[in-house]
Parts: structure tokens; sequence; C-alpha cells
């Protein structure tokens, strides 16, 4: 026992003192995902609710000769601007999104009955064109039904009889569903920092150790190899758990920084959520500081292990990807499979969906199985004679 | 386009809802208690059905809600005049009849929870109270839905049909519809007409009811119940017209039960409903006449359009009933009716509850001074061609007879008002014959509360003007009053912002604190010069 806690600390003591290990295990991987996530979401979804539903500001030519219109585009939101000499060229030099011009004989049209024309200028090419231009064509739309309508009961008419269809459109979004990318790809962070946190010290504690040829003394002691193993392994997910709960933290903290509001969403991430998160993340801490280990055994320097580890990355992604590209319906049977059922697990936190104790303990049994079938064959691996001995 | 086809239906809701007005107001004469602009009128009542996604083979078992004690089953509620539908989790609810005895006869309440779009929904639970009285909250949501579309992101909502509602053991009056239906509106019915009649719907509501137990009280009583079901949540109260009432009721029995208050078309607890309609009307009718007289293209086609109403008014009550031909709005098949000067007060006065209709009403009244009567006609005949009920008419006698008749006096001095003193003298003898219970000790005292309450108004409501909003805010000490500019009866809480308003007061509660800038974009739409419309 002694030996394994010796092991343990002399790794988490020297890794300690390296600022590489440190940086990308406590550092970089607990503070990127917050961070990156709440200034993201807010930039979209403030950009995207700024053009939907802000004033809408749009130049306006011969607005002298509808004042009445202009009036109820202003009820709905529109701020008329000063018109524009040649709103052709301002249209494609993107100096508007979209101009409104008002013809001289708009006035007569509209007394007579006829149909009154007004022109949308814009340039369907130019991006962000097409949001304002829609919404100001939508309030035009409005007005012009509703004053239909009115023409009609003026009349003495009923204004249903001009309405002989009407499309219902019902939209089963909600602003979860909407934000279903953005929750895919939450998860992958929990997982990213139980990566990176353990990956340099698995690289250092096998490959590198076996660089440097300080691994051939530590296997001349009367310790078993299994003890060293887990010594090691131990040191490895001290620091992605560390990682781990330093994302949790971030991301909590972060929680007050998103934009929940205006997607209708309610974030739930206090200590609650920590505390699950963690607890579900655990059998990925074991699991990965294994598979990690036995990459770095497997590669022949420092440098291999690297590039090895770092294509391996791609192995704790696929579920995110996947699971943002195709929203899959969560089964309970999903638990059981590890990577699969922390992604599911933290999107469900996330949301505020209770994730039972019974998922979490399958979560836990199956993650824990599995990490410790890698950590026989690991076992095997080390104590073959060709891993203390350097090329 | 989405906007376009909304803004139809909001017409079409707008004239339908008339309809269902003039129904009311129209055939018994003045009849109408207090009521919502946005209130609809459907035919049927709206039976929830559940959820039928019946896959080929086995059907799916109705999703469930869990509330407290109660058990909802996932349902849709049905939009009057459109196929469209609102998911929703309903559930019956039972209460004794009597609630002095339990031993008394069940009676089955439908209740409604729209989930909140949130996983995590707000602890609180928004309730909306409907008017009327005796409308259906259930049935009117979908037309208020828009005002509710912000609170949702975080609450879930409550919709309770409240007894004698909907839903919720109706007591309908088939007789006295029917016999409505048939008199057309050439002959008004006298009092003693209308007294038969109530005394004949009152029979046929004994049957399955006893009326004495419909009054506002009583729904309080419902209501905490079925908060008590749901796990005791707090309540953030919406009331709506006659709902102010019951708000306000609610409140002052269950202060710790309330969160905030929000109230549209607001009536203070010392009003008595039907006595102040007349002279209400014709303050709205004075601050139209006055906005047209700014206009200068209004001025300038209608002159002093206030007397030009007045004279035809005048005129119509002094004359025999002039028939008028002219086509029928929907069918435009020529039909021959009365014009009476009550058809001209009722048009008048249905129209004015919402400003849309309100802009129609210069240009149709000008018309009729000057021989063109048609288009007053067809308004008319739109108000009651489509006699659907919106408002059970016993529910509102129960109501009424309890809570108000008894304080009920004459007013000779609203005799030469376009609605007159009819209707007092109407309610005063038709609550005779009518069973009711006895009004409940303090109940027209005013509302004194310290809860956070937003009141809204429209400055031209012809029911319920911002000035009872100013008394009502005499008794609140956390409160803010908005009135917006130019609108009529009820419409404030779905016009522009004010639903964000809504959302942001019952999130914050801070109703001193409210931005409320975006509310002065909100304005009257012009009226109308001709019938293509206001000037350009």
């Amino acid at each position: 026992m002694s030996a394994m806690l010796t092991v343990w600390w002399k790794e988490v003591r020297e890794n300690l003192r390296d600022k590489r290990t440190v940086f990308s295990a406590l550092i970089w991987g607990p503070l990127f995902g917050p961070v990156f996530f709440a200034i993201m979401m807010n930039t979209l979804v403030t950009h995207e609710l700024n053009k939907a539903e802000g004033p809408l500001k749009v130049p306006v030519i011969g607005a002298q000769y509808a004042p009445n219109l202009i009036d109820a585009l202003k009820q709905q939101g529109l701020v008329p601007q000063a018109p524009l000499a040649d709103p052709d060229k301002a249209v494609r030099e993107r100096d508007a999104d979209v101009v409104l011009r008002i013809p001289a004989d708009y006035g007569k049209a509209w007394s007579k009955g006829e149909p009154a024309q007004v022109e949308l200028i814009y340039d369907a090419s130019q991006q962000g064109s097409n949001t304002p231009t829609k919404r100001l064509e939508g309030m035009l739309k409005q007005y012009g039904s509703e004053q239909g309508a009115l023409r009609l009961l003026a009349r003495g008419l009923s204004p249903s009889v001009a309405v002989p269809l009407v499309v219902s459109e019902r939209d089963q979004s909600t602003p979860q569903s909407r934000a279903g990318l953005m929750l895919g790809i939450l998860p992958y962070f929990f997982v990213f920092a139980v990566y990176l946190g353990g990956m340099y010290l698995a690289i250092d504690l096998t490959a590198g150790e076996r660089e440097r040829q300080s691994l051939e003394p530590l296997f001349a002691n009367p310790v078993a190899r299994w003890r060293i193993l887990v010594g090691k392994l131990g040191a490895i997910g001290a620091f992605s758990l560390a990682s781990l709960v330093l994302t949790a933290v971030g991301f909590s903290v972060a929680g007050h920084f998103l934009p929940a509001e205006k997607l209708g969403m309610t974030f739930d991430l206090g200590a609650r959520f920590i505390g699950q998160a963690v607890l579900l993340e655990l059998p990925l801490i074991a699991v990965f500081a294994v598979l990690e280990t036995l990459v770095a055994a497997f590669a022949k320097s420092y440098r291999e292990a690297q590039t090895y580890l770092s294509l391996l990355m791609i192995v704790p992604i696929l579920p995110s990807m996947v699971m943002s590209l195709m929203p899959v319906k969560a089964a309970p049977w999903m638990y059981a499979v590890p990577l699969l059922a922390q992604q599911i697990g933290v999107s469900d936190l996330l949301r505020g969906t209770p994730v039972s104790a019974a998922s979490i303990g399958m979560a836990l049994v199956t993650g824990f199985a599995f990490a410790a079938v890698l950590g026989i064959i690991t076992a095997q691996v080390y104590r073959s004679e060709r891993l203390a001995i350097s090329a | 386009m989405k906007m376009n086809s909304r803004m139809i239906m909001r017409i079409a809701a707008v004239v339908i809802l008339v309809v269902a007005f003039g129904l009311q107001w129209w055939g018994r004469q003045h009849r109408a208690g207090d009521a919502d602009t946005h209130g609809d009128a459907t035919s049927a009542p709206a039976s929830a059905s559940t959820v039928s996604t019946k896959p080929v083979g086995k059907p799916a078992p109705p999703k469930t809600l869990k509330m407290g004690k109660l058990t909802l089953t996932a349902c849709e509620l049905k939009r009057p005049h459109s196929a469209a539908t609102v998911a929703a989790f309903c559930a019956k609810f039972p209460v004794p009849e009597n609630r002095a005895d339990p031993e008394s006869r069940s009676i089955n309440l439908k209740l409604a929870i729209l989930k909140s779009d949130s996983a995590v929904p707000a602890q609180d639970l928004v309730v909306y109270l409907a008017g009327g009285p005796g409308q259906s909250a259930i049935q009117t949501y979908p037309d208020l839905a828009p005002a509710f579309a912000p609170l949702r992101k975080h609450h879930d909502v409550l919709l309770l049909d409240q007894r004698g509602t909907g839903d919720s053991h109706p007591l309908k009056c088939p007789a006295l519809e029917k016999l409505l239906k048939n008199q057309g509106d050439t002959a008004q019915p006298s009092i003693e007409q209308r007294v038969q009649w109530v005394g004949q719907c009152a029979q046929e509501v004994g049957k399955t009811a006893d009326p004495r137990y419909y009054a506002t009280s009583d729904a309080i009583a419902d209501l905490e119940a079925v908060r008590e079901a749901l796990g005791a949540p707090k309540l953030d109260l919406v009331g709506v017209s006659y709902g102010t009432r019951v708000a306000q009721q609610y409140a002052a029995a269950h202060p710790d039960a309330v969160r905030s208050i929000v109230l549209d078309g607001v009536v203070p607890n010392s009003l008595v409903l039907g006595e102040t309609f007349a002279t209400t009307l014709q303050h709205s009718l004075k601050l139209q006449a006055q906005a047209c007289d700014k206009a200068p293209a209004c001025k300038q086609a209608f002159g002093d359009w206030y007397a030009t109403l007045h004279q035809l008014y005048a005129k119509l009550k002094a004359g025999q009933p002039q028939q008028v031909t002219f086509e029928d709005p929907y069918s435009y098949k020529p039909v021959s009716k009365a014009l009476t000067a009550d058809t001209l007060a009722g048009v008048v006065r249905l129209f004015s509850y919402s400003e849309v209709t309100a802009a129609l009403l210069p240009l149709a009244v000008n018309e009729a001074a000057h021989g063109n009567y048609a288009p007053l006609m067809g308004q008319a005949q739109l108000l009651t061609g489509d006699l659907s009920e919106s408002i059970e008419g016993g529910m509102q006698m129960s109501v009424i007879c309890t809570e108000d008749a008894s304080l009920l006096t004459p007013r000779p001095q609203d005799e030469d008002l376009l609605l007159g003193d009819e209707l007092i003298k109407a309610f005063i003898a038709e609550c005779k014959v009518w069973p009711h219970g006895a009004m409940p000790k303090d109940f027209h005292a005013p509302f004194k509360s310290s809860i956070p309450t937003l009141l809204v108004s429209g400055e031209r409501d012809p029911v319920t003007p911002p000035a009872f909003a100013d008394e009502v805010m005499k008794g609140l000490s956390n409160a803010r009053s908005l009135v917006v500019k130019g609108l009529g009866h009820a419409e404030a809480i779905n016009a522009g912002c004010m639903p964000d308003v809504l959302d942001d007061f019952v999130a914050n509660l801070q109703p001193k604190q409210l931005k409320t800038q975006c509310l002065d974009r909100i304005g009257p739409i012009p009226a109308f010069v001709n019938f293509n419309g206001a000037a350009p």
C-alpha cells in the first residue's frame, strides 16, 4: 500500500512543478470550455435576436406621401432614417440593409381603392440583408391586410370572406431544441477536461520516464509492477479530477453569463449540478487514465505518445458530435455505454432534467468495469520487460 | 406570411368577439355585463380531447403531468375559428356545489396547465382569470396567448374555467338563447317579457344546478382548492375585465397565496356592474370624437362627429324604425331589417371595444346620417349574424344578481345617453326572479394590499376606463398603473411590447422601476375617412 502511495505522491509532486502539465490540466482545460461557451452563446444569440427583434432602422424615401403608413410601421418597431440620394448604391455598398421607397402617387391610388405600391430596395446577395428585409416586408403585409380587412368591414362586409384559407403553422421547436447544438457540444467540455487533465501526466509517467530512463530503476525496486502502475494511475486521476472539478465550477460561474433568458431557458448550475456532473464523470477519469497510460506504454518516445494521444482525442468527441448532429432521444441503455452516458447525463443535468440514481449507478458500474478491463490489459503490458528499456 | 394571417385573425377575432357581445347585449337589450374585447365566440364548448397521435398498431398512452396531488392528461385546447390548437395538460377537478355543505351535489371543474418552455420553470404559477362574467378561461386563452408568450418562457400557466362557464358545469339557457335568436332586432322586448324569459331560464338551469352558488366568492374558493391540490404554489394572478374583480377578491381572501397581480380593464370593488356602462361609453365616444377633431382629414370629412352621432340617434329614437335592405356580410344575399336607435347604439358600443373597429365608427355613422344605411346595417348584422355564445348568461346572472343588483338604483340622468338607463331597470327586475345567494360582507370594500400589482388600461376603454384603475391604485402600496393611448377594452395587455413589460413585472416584482418607454410607440389607428381608409 505504502509503495503505491509513494509512487502516487512522487508523481503528483513532480508534475505539479511542471508548468506545461499544470497549465494544460488545471488552467487551459477548465477555463477554455466555460469561457468559450459563454462568449460564443452570447455573441450568437444577441446578434440574432437584435436583428429579429430590435428596432429596425430603415432609410425611407417619400415618407411624406404616406404619413399614416409610416406611423403604423413605427408602432411595429420601424425607425425611419433620412432618405438616401442613391439607394441602389447604398444597398450594394452595404450602407443600408434595405431601403423603403414610397412613390409620389401612393396617396392617389390609396384613396381610389387601387393597390398602392411601395418598393423595397435590397441586395439579396448581401449577407445580413435577409432578416431586415423579411421583417419590413412582414410589417408592410400586416398593415396591408389589416387595412384590407377594415375596408371590407367599413363596407359592412365580413373580413373573413376574403380569407378563404388560413394556414396554421405549428412550430414544435422549443428554445431547448433550438439550442440543441449548443447543448450537444457542452458535455464535450467535461470529457475534454478529464482527457486533457491527465494526458500530459500519462505521457510523462510512462513514455517520458522511459525516455529519461528513469523507469528502469523504478521497476528494479522489489515492488510489484501493478502497484507502481496503480500509483501512477492515481496521480493521473488526481490531475484529471482536479481539472474536472475546476471545469464544473467554471461552468457554474459561466452559467450566470449565459444568455439563458433570451433563449427562454433556465440553466440549473448550482452545487447539485457540480456534484452530479463530477460523479457521473468519475468512471471516465479511470478509463482515460488507463487508456492514456496504455497508449503511452506503446509509444517509443514522449513525442510519439503525444502524437498518439492527440489523435485519440477524437474518440471522446464522437458521441458529442453524433448527438449534436442527430439529436437522439436518450434511452436508459445509453447510460450503460461509457462516454455516451456522460454525454447524455451532463446535457440532462444542464437542462435541469433530473438524472436518476439508477442511471448514475449504471454509468458508474459499467464505466469502472470498462476501466478495470483496460487496467488488466495495461498491467499485462507493464509486466513486459521491454517497457522499462528505452530504445 | 405568419404575421399577415395573424393580423387577419386578429380582426376576425375582434369582429367575432363583437358578434359574441352582440348577442348578449343586443338580444337582451343592454344585458351585457362587463365583458372582454378579446373574448372569443365558440358555439360549442372546447372539449379538450386527449392527444391522438396513434401510430398504426398500438395507441400511445396519453402523456400525463403530475403536479401536487393532481395527475393531468395531455390535451389540446382548441382555438375558436381555427384549426390551430394549444398543447396543454387537462384535468377534471370535483368540488361541492355548495361549499357550506360538503354533501351537496359535486360539480366538475375543468382546468388546464400550459407548461413553460423552460425545463425548470419558476416555482410560482401564472393564473389567467377570464372576464365576462361568464367567459371560459380555457376558451378565451388563445386570444390572449400573445400576452402570455414571454411569461411562459419561465412560468407554467393555469387556466381554470370558473364554475358555471366553459366546461365547468356551465349554466346554459338554451330556451333563452333560442328565443333571442328568433326574435330578431325589430321589436324590443319589454322588461316584463325579459323577466319571463329569465324565469324560464332559471327553471331550465335549476334541473342540473343551483344558481345560488355560482358567484365570485364560490369561484375564489374553487381556485384556492385547485391551488392546494396542485401543491400550493404561489400564484401570479392575471385578471382581465371581470377577472380583475376575481383577482382582487382572491388576493384579499388569500393574500399569502399571491405573489403578484396584473389587472387589465380594471374593475374597482366599489363598482356596481352595469351602473356605469352608459356614462363610460359616453366618455369613450367623446375621446374618439376629440381624436377625429385633431386629425385634419377626419375633421374635414366628418365635421362634428359627436353631434352627428347624437342627431342620428335622436332621429331614430323619435321616428319609426327604418326598414333597410342590404347585403348580408357573409352570404351577400339581400336582407331587409329595421334600423332602430338600439341598432345604432349596439354597433357604436361594441365597435368601441377595440381600437381597430372604433376607427370605422365615424365613417359608418356619418354615412348612415346621410342616408347610406347599408354599411351600418352590415356591421350590425355581423354582430348578430353568427349567434354564437361566448358567455354563459346564467353564470353572469348569478354574479350580477348576487353582487351588484341589490346596489343598483335607477339613473334617470342616463336617459339621454346612448345606452340609456334601461339596463339598470332590467337588471333589478330580472334579479328578482333569478335565484341568487347573499352578497358576502364587505364585498364592495376597496381592495387594500401591498402585493406587487400592475394595472393596465386602454385610454378609450368604453367599459373600464383608466379612472377605474386610478381608484384601485388608492388602496395599493406597491403598484403601478399604465394607460395605453387610444386603445379600447382589455386589449392593452396584448398590445405592442406590453407582454414583455408584463414578463419583466412578474420576474422582478418592481412595479415602480418598470421600463415602459416602449409603450409610447403603441397608439390608435387613425379613423377611416372614406371606404378606402384613413389618409395615406
